[in-house]
Protein backbone atom coordinates (compact mmCIF):
# COMPACT_ATOMS: atom_id res chain seq x y z
CA UNK A 1 0.00 0.00 0.00
CA UNK A 2 1.08 3.60 0.03
CA UNK A 3 2.29 5.18 -3.19
CA UNK A 4 5.13 3.97 -5.09
CA UNK A 5 8.69 4.66 -4.15
CA UNK A 6 10.13 5.13 -7.56
CA UNK A 7 7.81 8.53 -7.62
CA UNK A 8 10.65 10.57 -5.88
CA UNK A 9 12.10 12.43 -7.86
CA UNK A 10 8.88 12.85 -9.91
CA UNK A 11 7.18 16.27 -10.88
CA UNK A 12 3.90 17.00 -11.11
CA UNK A 13 2.47 18.74 -14.41
CA UNK A 14 2.73 22.55 -13.52
CA UNK A 15 -0.96 24.10 -12.79
CA UNK A 16 -2.24 27.67 -12.88
CA UNK A 17 -4.22 29.65 -9.74
CA UNK A 18 -5.54 32.92 -10.18
CA UNK A 19 -5.56 35.10 -6.94
CA UNK A 20 -8.90 36.40 -6.00
CA UNK A 21 -9.44 38.81 -3.53
CA UNK A 22 -12.90 37.23 -2.08
CA UNK A 23 -10.65 34.00 -1.63
CA UNK A 24 -8.44 35.51 0.25
CA UNK A 25 -10.54 37.30 2.37
CA UNK A 26 -12.79 33.68 2.80
CA UNK A 27 -9.36 32.59 4.02
CA UNK A 28 -8.55 35.56 6.25
CA UNK A 29 -11.89 35.22 7.29
CA UNK A 30 -12.00 31.18 8.15
CA UNK A 31 -8.43 31.35 10.30
CA UNK A 32 -10.01 34.24 12.71
CA UNK A 33 -7.92 36.99 10.95
CA UNK A 34 -10.27 40.20 10.74
CA UNK A 35 -7.38 42.52 10.15
CA UNK A 36 -9.10 44.22 7.42
CA UNK A 37 -5.86 44.26 5.17
CA UNK A 38 -7.28 40.70 4.03
CA UNK A 39 -10.59 42.27 3.62
CA UNK A 40 -10.29 46.25 2.41
CA UNK A 41 -7.95 47.35 0.01
CA UNK A 42 -7.46 50.85 1.02
CA UNK A 43 -6.61 49.62 4.71
CA UNK A 44 -4.27 47.25 3.31
CA UNK A 45 -2.88 50.31 0.92
CA UNK A 46 -2.58 52.48 4.53
CA UNK A 47 -0.80 49.59 6.08
CA UNK A 48 1.98 50.24 2.63
CA UNK A 49 0.57 47.05 0.49
CA UNK A 50 -0.51 47.89 -3.19
CA UNK A 51 -3.27 45.69 -2.72
CA UNK A 52 -4.91 43.61 -0.27
CA UNK A 53 -2.00 41.20 0.25
CA UNK A 54 -2.29 37.45 0.41
CA UNK A 55 -2.13 36.08 4.44
CA UNK A 56 1.26 33.82 5.47
CA UNK A 57 -0.28 30.14 4.90
CA UNK A 58 -2.73 31.16 1.47
CA UNK A 59 -0.13 29.47 -0.28
CA UNK A 60 -2.04 26.67 1.06
CA UNK A 61 -4.90 27.43 -0.78
CA UNK A 62 -3.27 27.41 -4.15
CA UNK A 63 -1.65 24.09 -3.14
CA UNK A 64 -4.78 22.53 -2.89
CA UNK A 65 -7.05 24.47 -5.38
CA UNK A 66 -4.46 24.58 -8.19
CA UNK A 67 -2.49 21.84 -7.25
CA UNK A 68 -5.17 19.77 -6.02
CA UNK A 69 -5.51 16.53 -3.71
CA UNK A 70 -7.23 15.05 -6.21
CA UNK A 71 -4.57 15.43 -8.60
CA UNK A 72 -2.45 13.64 -5.79
CA UNK A 73 -4.74 10.81 -5.60
CA UNK A 74 -5.03 10.38 -9.22
CA UNK A 75 -1.43 10.61 -10.11
CA UNK A 76 0.59 9.79 -7.00
CA UNK A 77 -2.11 7.16 -5.50
CA UNK A 78 -2.27 8.96 -2.29
CA UNK A 79 -5.28 7.76 -0.21
CA UNK A 80 -8.46 10.53 0.09
CA UNK A 81 -8.54 10.10 3.51
CA UNK A 82 -5.75 8.64 4.85
CA UNK A 83 -3.10 11.44 5.05
CA UNK A 84 -1.34 13.03 7.78
CA UNK A 85 0.32 16.11 7.93
CA UNK A 86 3.39 16.24 9.40
CA UNK A 87 5.64 19.87 8.64
CA UNK A 88 4.94 22.88 6.62
CA UNK A 89 7.42 25.24 5.81
CA UNK A 90 7.07 28.60 3.52
CA UNK A 91 9.81 30.47 2.00
CA UNK A 92 8.36 34.23 0.99
CA UNK A 93 10.09 35.43 -2.00
CA UNK A 94 7.68 38.15 -3.28
CA UNK A 95 4.37 39.72 -2.59
CA UNK A 96 1.34 37.78 -3.82
CA UNK A 97 -1.76 40.23 -4.53
CA UNK A 98 -4.91 39.66 -6.76
CA UNK A 99 -5.17 39.22 -10.49
CA UNK A 100 -1.22 37.27 -9.68
CA UNK A 101 -1.63 34.59 -11.52
CA UNK A 102 0.81 31.84 -10.21
CA UNK A 103 2.20 28.87 -11.77
CA UNK A 104 2.53 25.77 -9.16
CA UNK A 105 5.56 23.22 -9.67
CA UNK A 106 5.62 20.38 -7.41
CA UNK A 107 8.49 17.63 -6.43
CA UNK A 108 8.43 14.47 -4.91
CA UNK A 109 11.42 14.90 -3.15
CA UNK A 110 11.62 11.97 -1.16
CA UNK A 111 9.53 9.05 -0.21
CA UNK A 112 10.65 6.82 2.96
CA UNK A 113 9.00 3.71 4.66
CA UNK A 114 9.21 3.89 8.04
CA UNK A 115 7.95 1.82 11.53
CA UNK A 116 5.74 4.13 13.35
CA UNK A 117 4.72 3.48 16.87
CA UNK A 118 1.23 2.39 15.27
CA UNK A 119 3.03 0.31 12.58
CA UNK A 120 4.21 1.16 9.23
CA UNK A 121 3.93 4.43 7.77
CA UNK A 122 5.24 6.72 4.56
CA UNK A 123 6.69 9.91 4.99
CA UNK A 124 6.47 12.01 1.65
CA UNK A 125 8.37 15.32 1.24
CA UNK A 126 7.12 17.58 -1.67
CA UNK A 127 8.60 21.05 -2.44
CA UNK A 128 6.78 23.73 -4.63
CA UNK A 129 7.32 26.64 -6.70
CA UNK A 130 5.45 29.05 -7.22
CA UNK A 131 6.07 31.50 -10.37
CA UNK A 132 3.68 34.82 -11.27
CA UNK A 133 3.03 35.79 -14.26
CA UNK A 134 6.21 37.78 -14.82
CA UNK A 135 8.47 34.72 -14.28
CA UNK A 136 9.28 35.89 -10.98
CA UNK A 137 9.25 33.31 -8.38
CA UNK A 138 6.93 34.37 -5.32
CA UNK A 139 7.13 31.42 -2.51
CA UNK A 140 8.18 27.93 -2.28
CA UNK A 141 6.80 25.45 0.01
CA UNK A 142 8.19 22.31 1.43
CA UNK A 143 5.80 19.96 3.01
CA UNK A 144 5.73 16.74 4.45
CA UNK A 145 3.25 14.34 5.15
CA UNK A 146 2.85 10.70 6.66
CA UNK A 147 0.63 8.20 5.20
CA UNK A 148 0.09 5.19 7.91
CA UNK A 149 -0.73 2.24 6.57
CA UNK A 150 -3.21 1.17 8.82
CA UNK A 151 -5.48 4.58 7.50
CA UNK A 152 -4.75 3.43 4.22
CA UNK A 153 -5.95 0.31 4.07
CA UNK A 154 -9.05 1.66 6.05
CA UNK A 155 -9.50 3.78 2.87
CA UNK A 156 -8.90 1.92 0.34
CA UNK A 157 -6.08 3.60 -1.17
CA UNK A 158 -6.77 4.82 -4.55
CA UNK A 159 -10.08 5.12 -4.49
CA UNK B 1 4.76 44.88 -13.51
CA UNK B 2 7.58 42.40 -12.43
CA UNK B 3 8.87 43.06 -8.41
CA UNK B 4 5.64 43.86 -6.10
CA UNK B 5 6.85 46.37 -3.15
CA UNK B 6 7.22 44.96 0.11
CA UNK B 7 5.45 46.52 3.31
CA UNK B 8 7.03 47.02 6.13
CA UNK B 9 6.33 45.78 9.42
CA UNK B 10 5.17 48.42 12.19
CA UNK B 11 7.67 46.67 15.16
CA UNK B 12 10.94 48.21 14.66
CA UNK B 13 13.88 46.60 14.95
CA UNK B 14 15.23 48.49 18.01
CA UNK B 15 12.22 47.55 20.09
CA UNK B 16 12.89 44.17 19.77
CA UNK B 17 15.27 41.30 21.97
CA UNK B 18 16.21 38.28 22.29
CA UNK B 19 13.58 37.07 24.90
CA UNK B 20 11.08 39.30 23.78
CA UNK B 21 7.58 37.37 24.14
CA UNK B 22 5.25 38.20 21.57
CA UNK B 23 1.57 38.99 22.64
CA UNK B 24 -0.53 35.69 22.86
CA UNK B 25 -3.62 35.27 20.91
CA UNK B 26 -6.26 32.90 22.56
CA UNK B 27 -8.40 31.84 19.36
CA UNK B 28 -12.25 30.69 20.07
CA UNK B 29 -12.87 26.56 20.40
CA UNK B 30 -12.98 24.46 17.72
CA UNK B 31 -16.05 23.78 16.28
CA UNK B 32 -17.53 21.75 13.18
CA UNK B 33 -18.87 24.38 11.56
CA UNK B 34 -15.05 26.35 11.60
CA UNK B 35 -14.07 23.40 10.18
CA UNK B 36 -16.24 23.17 7.18
CA UNK B 37 -15.88 27.04 6.80
CA UNK B 38 -11.68 26.49 6.50
CA UNK B 39 -12.36 23.41 4.38
CA UNK B 40 -14.20 25.44 1.66
CA UNK B 41 -11.55 28.45 2.14
CA UNK B 42 -8.29 25.98 1.31
CA UNK B 43 -9.76 23.71 -0.70
CA UNK B 44 -8.44 20.57 1.67
CA UNK B 45 -12.01 18.39 2.14
CA UNK B 46 -9.97 15.36 3.57
CA UNK B 47 -13.18 14.10 5.55
CA UNK B 48 -11.05 13.39 8.47
CA UNK B 49 -11.63 17.20 9.07
CA UNK B 50 -14.86 17.78 8.32
CA UNK B 51 -17.33 13.58 7.86
CA UNK B 52 -17.65 12.83 11.91
CA UNK B 53 -17.72 9.25 10.81
CA UNK B 54 -14.54 8.79 8.82
CA UNK B 55 -12.65 10.70 12.01
CA UNK B 56 -14.42 8.17 14.28
CA UNK B 57 -13.59 4.98 11.97
CA UNK B 58 -9.76 5.67 11.88
CA UNK B 59 -9.99 5.56 15.60
CA UNK B 60 -9.09 9.34 15.98
CA UNK B 61 -11.49 10.31 18.17
CA UNK B 62 -13.87 12.26 16.35
CA UNK B 63 -13.22 14.65 13.52
CA UNK B 64 -9.65 16.05 13.42
CA UNK B 65 -8.81 20.31 13.00
CA UNK B 66 -6.93 20.71 9.54
CA UNK B 67 -3.22 21.14 10.95
CA UNK B 68 -2.96 23.76 8.68
CA UNK B 69 -5.77 25.75 10.00
CA UNK B 70 -3.59 25.74 13.55
CA UNK B 71 -0.50 27.10 11.17
CA UNK B 72 -3.38 29.61 9.98
CA UNK B 73 -3.51 30.55 13.18
CA UNK B 74 -0.26 31.09 14.13
CA UNK B 75 -0.09 32.91 10.67
CA UNK B 76 -2.89 34.96 12.26
CA UNK B 77 -0.71 35.71 15.30
CA UNK B 78 2.68 36.49 13.47
CA UNK B 79 0.46 38.69 11.03
CA UNK B 80 -0.66 40.73 13.66
CA UNK B 81 2.34 41.31 15.33
CA UNK B 82 4.23 42.01 12.05
CA UNK B 83 1.18 44.31 10.97
CA UNK B 84 0.31 42.01 8.01
CA UNK B 85 2.63 38.97 5.38
CA UNK B 86 4.89 41.93 3.90
CA UNK B 87 7.78 41.11 6.52
CA UNK B 88 8.03 37.83 6.47
CA UNK B 89 10.77 35.81 4.96
CA UNK B 90 10.16 32.61 6.25
CA UNK B 91 7.57 30.31 8.59
CA UNK B 92 7.65 27.04 9.16
CA UNK B 93 6.10 24.61 11.94
CA UNK B 94 5.79 21.10 12.41
CA UNK B 95 2.38 19.40 13.39
CA UNK B 96 3.04 17.65 17.47
CA UNK B 97 -0.75 16.41 17.92
CA UNK B 98 -4.17 16.71 16.94
CA UNK B 99 -6.86 18.84 17.95
CA UNK B 100 -10.25 18.41 18.32
CA UNK B 101 -13.43 20.42 18.64
CA UNK B 102 -14.38 22.38 21.52
CA UNK B 103 -10.27 22.57 22.11
CA UNK B 104 -9.13 26.34 22.31
CA UNK B 105 -5.60 26.89 21.06
CA UNK B 106 -3.28 29.64 22.39
CA UNK B 107 -0.48 30.84 20.28
CA UNK B 108 2.27 32.63 21.88
CA UNK B 109 6.20 33.25 20.59
CA UNK B 110 9.46 34.42 21.66
CA UNK B 111 12.48 36.20 19.90
CA UNK B 112 15.14 33.86 19.46
CA UNK B 113 17.79 35.77 17.71
CA UNK B 114 18.08 39.59 15.88
CA UNK B 115 21.05 40.27 13.27
CA UNK B 116 22.28 41.89 10.11
CA UNK B 117 22.46 40.48 6.92
CA UNK B 118 23.88 42.79 3.96
CA UNK B 119 22.06 46.23 4.77
CA UNK B 120 18.64 44.17 6.53
CA UNK B 121 17.69 43.83 10.10
CA UNK B 122 16.54 40.04 10.35
CA UNK B 123 14.57 38.67 13.35
CA UNK B 124 13.86 35.05 14.39
CA UNK B 125 11.05 33.68 16.79
CA UNK B 126 9.43 30.60 18.12
CA UNK B 127 6.25 29.48 17.69
CA UNK B 128 3.65 27.88 19.39
CA UNK B 129 0.36 26.70 19.17
CA UNK B 130 -1.05 25.12 22.28
CA UNK B 131 -4.54 23.62 23.87
CA UNK B 132 -6.61 24.41 27.09
CA UNK B 133 -4.00 21.33 28.68
CA UNK B 134 -0.83 22.95 27.76
CA UNK B 135 -0.56 20.49 24.84
CA UNK B 136 1.78 21.54 22.37
CA UNK B 137 -0.44 21.23 18.75
CA UNK B 138 2.31 23.16 16.82
CA UNK B 139 5.62 24.49 16.89
CA UNK B 140 7.64 26.25 14.41
CA UNK B 141 9.50 29.34 14.07
CA UNK B 142 9.79 32.49 11.77
CA UNK B 143 12.25 35.18 10.49
CA UNK B 144 10.92 38.50 9.26
CA UNK B 145 12.54 41.48 8.48
CA UNK B 146 12.30 44.60 10.32
CA UNK B 147 12.70 48.68 9.63
CA UNK B 148 15.15 50.73 12.09
CA UNK B 149 13.95 53.98 13.31
CA UNK B 150 16.41 55.87 11.56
Amino acid sequence: MGIKRELAGHTLAPTTFEIERGKIREFAAATGDTNPIYSNRAAAQAAGYEDIPAPPTFGTVVGFWALGHEKQTEELGFPIAGVLHGEEEYTYLAPVYPGDVLKGQQKIVSIVDKKGSTGPMQIITLETVYTNQDGQEVLKTSTIVVIPESMNENEGGNA
Amino acid sequence: MAGHKTAAARVFFEDVSEGTPLPALVNPPVTHTMLVKYAGASGDFNPLHTDPAVGQKFGLGGPIAHGMLIMGFLGHFVSDYLGGPGPLKRFGVRFKSMTHHEDIITCSGVITQKYEEDGQHFIKANVFAKDQTGEVKASGSFTAVLPTRE
